[in-house]
């Protein structure tokens, strides 16, 4: 690919991809990394039979896989400098409704993010998002109702406050509901550190 | 919040011009393509790395042609399913003795089940030669590949404390990634078929043979984030005189049907505090106390696991029947996971993998039951 036709193609998607990544990686170096990663691809030919109107699609197929691998990998599950760094990266933003946003839409896990951003952001169907993500139509329909769900209770509650009312009964009660899930989960995980009892043979 | 407010939120997420035209420029740089006048001042510096690749190439071809061998040997396995795809924990461990390199490429587990895909690759003739030999269902010819048979894949994978627990529950090689140097093998264990599957599986310990040693060991971390679904059974749920049925746990890797048993089992502590359990059930009425369980789902496909595991009575780690974290259950009726080798019928599918949001229903014993999910 010339130079020419790169820096049109970089200059279009660079932002998208980042974003893509960094929802994805939730760290700026990582999602850089990655962003090079993928562009790296495009200039050594990966997409040169890729026509333009699938160019934006395969470049995010391309960007997810990367980072979901690395998402996976022993050393990125391993590490942790990251991990706390994304909730004060927007703090001093100068839309404080905004920064809470982000930090709730970042702190849903991937498979709610990625496509509620490519839903909402990027005007795709659950259709197409379920091809670029390798799920079912319906799966990422169940995926944006629960992201729905979740980004909508939280945010009311950091806005409104307590809240009150019958409103404000309705969002205590899925609220508890998702603590107890927490709960759950927690102790879920305790028990799979706590398991040391051996138990007398039957 | 409305959609407006979402995206500018994701407005947010950008770096600035100057990061985007470093990144821009590195990644010219790094393929060779910078332009402009900085192209002569990196001409020098790509001249010297490249005569040092080619001399670097030179001493490496070996490694570099192994290299890419296996860069095309294993695509992945487990992590083809959509279903399980972001679950599945990929390049866990690998080792090598200079003649076999064995990596742990896979790690898929919902806390009851676990598999691991292992491989292995040729680093010289003498690890072609081994790999050649190899053969997962041939036990009485261990020595020929160096190892005996209590050290090979079929018992190499167990849990810890493994003095306990089951070892691997079955094991098979992965035909499509043989070659002359190459090889993948399946392995699945239980986290503990003989206590009732109580605890969650954490760690198993991982022993496999390479060329000229019976086994090595090494100590795997095979906890899990898969989702569980756990749903109570609405239909009869007597379904047999000895039991009847109560709920099922679904994950994208297993299933298990719990219920209540009818004088099958007794459990007893003796004076040690050391308990036991017996089956009340006569010879002649085996089979009838064997579940037969089948799951619908909502592409009208069916699938058997009646070649599933009936366990005893749910107990603590004292002994006592243990209900209360069994939603009232006092047995396991029936546990699988989804494998092909469970697959009876010639109407049924073949899977290895069922999305339990997916299922429709389970037939237990002949009885048709719906799912309500449990919180």
């Amino acid at each position: 690919m010339n130079t020419d036709k790169f820096e049109m193609i970089y200059s279009k998607y660079y932002g998208m991809l980042y974003r893509i990544c960094f929802l994805y990686m939730k760290n700026t170096p990582d999602a850089l990394d990655i962003v090079q990663d993928v562009f790296l691809k495009v200039l050594g030919g990966k997409a040169a039979d890729v026509s333009d109107e699938k160019l934006k699609a395969w470049l995010i197929v391309t960007a997810s896989n990367l980072c979901k691998s690395r998402l996976r990998s022993w050393w990125f599950k391993n590490r942790n400098e990251y991990d706390e760094s994304y909730k004060n990266r927007f703090e001093n933003t100068a839309v404080p409704e905004q920064s809470e946003i982000m930090e709730e839409v970042l702190s849903l896990e991937w498979k709610y993010r990625v496509p509620v951003y490519l839903y909402y952001y990027e005007g795709y169907t659950t259709s197409e998002i379920g091809r670029m993500l390798k799920a079912s139509p319906s799966t990422i329909q169940t995926r944006l109702a629960k992201a729905r769900t979740l980004l909508r209770l939280s945010l009311e509650n950091e806005w409104k406050g307590d809240g009150g009312g019958k409103e404000g009964h309705g969002r205590e009660k899925i609220i508890n509901e998702s603590n107890r899930h927490n709960e759950k989960k927690n102790k879920e995980r305790k028990d799979y550190y706590g398991q040391t009892t051996i138990k007398p043979g039957i | 919040m409305d959609r407006q407010q979402l995206n500018q939120a994701f407005e947010m997420i950008s770096t600035d011009e100057s990061c985007m035209e470093n990144i821009y420029n590195e990644i010219l740089e790094k393929h060779g393509k910078r332009k402009g006048p900085s192209k002569i001042k990196h001409k020098s510096a790509w001249t010297k790395m490249a005569l040092t690749a080619a001399a670097l190439l030179v001493l490496l071809v070996p490694q570099t042609i192994f290299a890419d061998e296996i860069k095309d040997f294993f695509t992945g396995f487990l992590s083809r399913d959509e279903n399980v795809e972001e679950y599945v924990r990929q390049n866990v461990y690998e080792d090598t003795d200079g003649h076999l390199r064995m990596a742990v490429r896979e790690v898929l587990s919902d806390q009851k089940y676990t598999r691991v895909i292992i491989s292995y690759e040729a680093l010289d003739d003498e690890g072609r030669d081994w790999i050649k030999k190899f053969d997962i269902n041939d036990y009485s010819h261990s020595d020929d590949i160096g190892v005996t048979d209590t050290g090979f894949p079929y018992t190499a994978l167990s849990l810890t404390p493994s003095t306990l627990t089951s070892n691997s529950r079955g094991s098979r090689e992965l035909k499509e990634f043989r070659t002359d140097s190459t090889l993948a093998v399946i392995l699945e264990i239980n986290a503990d078929r003989v206590f009732n599957l109580t605890n969650n599986l954490t760690r198993a310990d991982l022993s496999y043979p390479m060329t000229h040693e019976i086994s090595r060991i090494t100590s795997l971390d095979i906890s899990a984030n898969m989702d569980v679904h756990e749903y109570k059974l609405i239909g009869d749920t007597n379904v047999n005189k000895y039991y009847d049925v109560s709920y099922v746990r679904l994950t994208n890797l297993s299933i298990i049907v719990y219920g209540n048993q009818k004088n099958m089992w007794t459990c007893e502590k003796n004076k040690n505090g050391w308990y036991t359990q017996e089956s009340l059930v006569p010879e002649e009425d085996y089979d009838l106390c064997r579940a037969k369980v089948t799951i619908h789902t909502k592409d009208g496909n069916s699938y058997n696991c009646s070649g599933g595991w009936q366990g005893g009575i749910l107990t603590d780690d004292e002994g006592n029947v243990d209900t209360k974290n069994h939603r009232g259950a006092d047995t396991t009726i029936m546990s699988a996971s989804y494998s092909e080798d469970m697959v009876l019928g010639d109407d049924l599918k073949t899977t290895f993998v069922i999305n339990p949001e997916d299922v429709t229903g389970i037939t237990v014993n002949g009885n048709y039951f719906t799912l309500e999910e449990l919180n």
